[in-house]
């Protein structure tokens, strides 16, 4: 199962991410299935954010294998699902109903993960090199 | 030191004239400069005033304007070729005739660049309204007035210099053309009339005196520096037998040393106050955060706008191995190309002077010297690089004076250590028992002087050596004939595009083209319409991104830098929501680290 090795020695900050992305899936998943049900007493009120949770879920379990793995992949898809997040936050305070936990832990995430060193045992130093190879500007080559 | 024997001179600049390679579509190539100013008048500009002629044509010969006694001073003196520009029907007629049919302009420069340099290239060409410009139409003229020079002077020339320093024979060919129709012709930063150039030779010299060729630098936009020189033994720089290749640049006719399209970036100087913000925020963001960007080669906040400069080297060739030789004259016996301090064409008191005529090879636009032609190889940064055939024996020179020094070090270090052995002992012994404390401070510091020059001297020993070491090993080298990489001294070398950079060339020329209005004018029509609404602005703008970055394969770019925005955004929404809470957050989290980095110091005694 080469696969499934870790192409680096992994910062111990991804490892805590990726499970919290686990727990953010599971809890998504638990709170979503609760906005849809049929009884109730069981059903929480569903604010506007929470379409967009339920649709996350099972990106962000791939997504945290991903990051267990150092997969290139796996980073840009975090800091994707993070900026989706981020934007449902930012347009959920414009509309009056703030969920400024999500916020606070999308930014923290977001910049955890822009961190050189965290960046580094990804391959995802430079975006350029890593996804559109040799296509550098010559001009700006040092 | 320049040779007094002309005719050698001559042979030597003969011996190692360049070829250049023009592009299709070229309309003007290298001048006899008296030809040019029988089509001429000398002006002198006062600031404020309309310019006056001193002298009309067919009078304004080398030796009149060279002889011109007025003061540079006095306001600026300039030279005119066209005093009447085509109007539009004989410009129609003009372009239907002239070379110019010939040139293909590839992928056009606003598809090579991105949104930003598109939008600021808006703001460019509102400059030109502004500042003073070439009349549409002039450059048509001068191509008809060069035409009739031509009949004159049919051969292309070049001016020679030739000058000597201690371990160089400088070849200056100074190239003169009766316009540079850059912008008018090819899509370009700026017109003006008269256009110099020049491409330079380095020679050394072996033990019986014949010369070495050892570097080629070609000028281009008016730069300086090692950039601008190859080895001779560099594979990028051509040559036909012993005669370097040029590729010129249509329209500006720089030099360059492999065909291809440049990007040249002329920077914006109203910008640049914003540029330098940008630079410090990105060196914040980088090293004291940590923060990592799009790619390591992305420049630091520069806002410019992009030209291509052609250098296909497709048109016409001059000079050996073609059959267009040149004419080759020596430049210090051209009395209005060594002494005639004003502009070879017409000024315009253009703020940035892009559009003002340069003036001749000897002087600057402001009448000083240029440092081409008072330090021909500083100009070039080879003044530090000695030359082949001195480099083993200087390098030599030099392991034998640190040798020297090494040996030197090593008395004056036991002499320093036996001084500090000798203080010691007194510290020592007054120490045991000193009747006067005064006396034992004072030996104290002269002990801590004395430890510090031994320390000192062995630091500087140790680099010595060291130092030797690396000399030794590329004496060695040298001995082997590795001179090292020929390309070693360049730091940001002008390369040519790839066109393999764009995705669909064609959709994205369009888009290219008409993307920057049509963001302008779909804003105004939003506006309009939604009124002070932000979500559309903002998915609008959005949208042009995510399209510019599908051509400019920067998709992982602009993902990242939206994803970065949004963070950022979010971060100041929480800073402006709890700042209360974040400020009590960071005293409670600064005094608990406090309490327990003191509270385990404390432990560990």
């Amino acid at each position: 199962m080469k696969w499934l090795r870790p192409r680096a020695r992994r910062p111990r900050g991804v490892t805590i991410i990726a499970l919290m992305l686990l727990g953010q899936a599971l809890v998504w998943m638990a709170t979503g299935t609760l906005h849809f049900s049929e009884l109730p007493s069981l059903r929480l009120p569903a604010t506007d954010t929470s379409y967009f949770n339920l649709a996350l879920v099972g990106l962000n379990l791939v997504i945290a294998l991903g990051m267990l793995l150092l997969r290139p992949w796996a980073w840009m898809a975090a800091m994707t699902v993070q900026g989706i997040s981020l934007g449902a936050g930012l347009w959920a305070y414009y509309l009056g109903t703030p969920d400024f936990l999500l916020m606070g832990t999308s930014v923290l995430v977001v910049l955890y993960l822009n961190l050189h060193e965290v960046r580094r045992p990804f391959g995802v130093e430079d975006l350029r090199l890593r996804w559109n190879a040799g296509q550098e500007e010559p001009d700006e080559l040092p | 030191m320049n040779s007094p024997d002309g005719h050698a001179d001559l042979e030597l600049l003969r011996r190692f004239e360049p070829q250049i390679r023009f592009n299709r579509g070229e309309l003007f190539y290298p001048v006899d400069v008296d030809a040019f100013l029988l089509h001429t008048d000398l002006l002198l500009h006062r600031k404020g005033e309309d310019s006056t002629v001193l002298i009309p044509r067919p009078q304004a010969t080398q030796e009149a304007i060279a002889g011109c006694d007025k003061d540079i001073h006095a306001g600026a003196l300039h030279l005119r070729l066209v005093d009447r520009p085509l109007n539009t029907l004989q410009l129609v007629q003009f372009h239907a005739r002239s070379d110019l049919r010939e040139f293909r302009k590839g992928v056009t420069r606003h598809a090579r660049v991105g949104l930003v340099a598109r939008l600021l290239d808006v703001v460019f060409r509102i400059s030109l309204l502004a500042r003073g410009r070439v009349p549409g139409g002039t450059a048509a003229a001068a191509a008809i007035a060069y035409e009739t020079m031509r009949e004159t002077a049919p051969s292309p020339v070049y001016y020679g210099r030739v000058e000597r320093t201690y371990d160089y024979t400088s070849l200056q060919y100074w190239f003169f053309y009766a316009y540079n129709d850059y912008r008018s012709h090819f899509h370009g930063a700026n017109d003006h009339e008269g256009d110099w150039e020049m491409v330079s030779v380095f020679l050394s010299h072996d033990e019986s005196g014949a010369p070495i060729p050892e570097w080629a630098a070609f000028a281009a936009h008016d730069g300086k520096g090692a950039d601008l020189r190859r080895r001779w033994d560099d594979p990028e720089l051509r040559k036909v037998g012993e005669h370097p290749i040029v590729y010129a640049g249509a329209g500006s006719h720089a030099a360059h040393f492999s065909p291809g399209e440049y990007i040249i970036r002329a920077r914006i100087p109203l910008l640049a106050r914003l540029e330098r913000a940008i630079a410090t925020v990105k060196s914040v963001w980088r090293t004291a955060l940590r923060q990592g960007g799009t790619s390591r080669a992305e420049r630091d906040g520069h806002l410019d706008v992009a030209f291509v400069d052609y250098a296909r080297g497709d048109g016409r060739c001059i000079g050996p191995g073609t059959d267009i030789p040149w004419e080759a004259r020596l430049l210090d016996e051209q009395p209005a190309l060594v002494h005639y301090p004003g502009l070879w064409g017409r000024y315009l008191d253009d703020p940035i002077r892009g559009e003002d005529a340069p003036a001749g090879p000897r002087f600057n636009r402001d009448g000083s010297v240029r440092t081409a032609w008072y330090d021909p190889v500083g100009w070039s940064e080879l003044t530090a690089v000695p030359s082949a055939s001195r480099e083993i024996p200087t390098a030599q020179a030099e392991l034998t004076r640190l040798n020297e020094e090494a040996a030197a070090l090593g008395p004056r270090i036991a002499r320093a250590e036996d001084e500090a052995t000798r203080l010691g002992v007194r510290v020592a012994a007054l120490r045991d028992g000193s009747p006067s404390s005064r006396h034992l401070g004072e030996c104290e510091g002269r002990l801590a002087e004395a430890r510090e020059t031994v320390s000192r001297l062995r630091h500087s020993l140790s680099e010595t050596e060291l130092l030797a070491r690396s000399i030794g090993a590329r004496v060695e080298r040298l001995k082997q004939g590795d001179r090292g990489d020929p390309r070693g001294h360049l730091r940001r070398p002008d390369v040519p595009q790839q066109p393999s950079q764009l995705r669909l060339h064609r959709l994205a020329e369009t888009w290219s083209a008409i993307s920057a209005g049509l963001l302008l004018l779909v804003i105004g029509t939003v506006a309009i319409v939604y009124h002070a609404a932000l979500l559309p602005f903002f998915l609008l703008f959005a949208a042009f991104l995510f399209v510019e970055s599908l051509f400019h394969r920067r998709v992982a770019a602009l993902v990242h830098g939206f994803v970065m925005t949004l963070a950022l955004t979010a971060l100041a929404v929480l800073a402006y929501e709890f700042w209360w809470q974040i400020a009590v957050a960071l005293a409670l989290g600064l005094g608990a680290t406090i309490t327990w980095t003191n509270l385990r110091e404390l432990t560990r005694r």
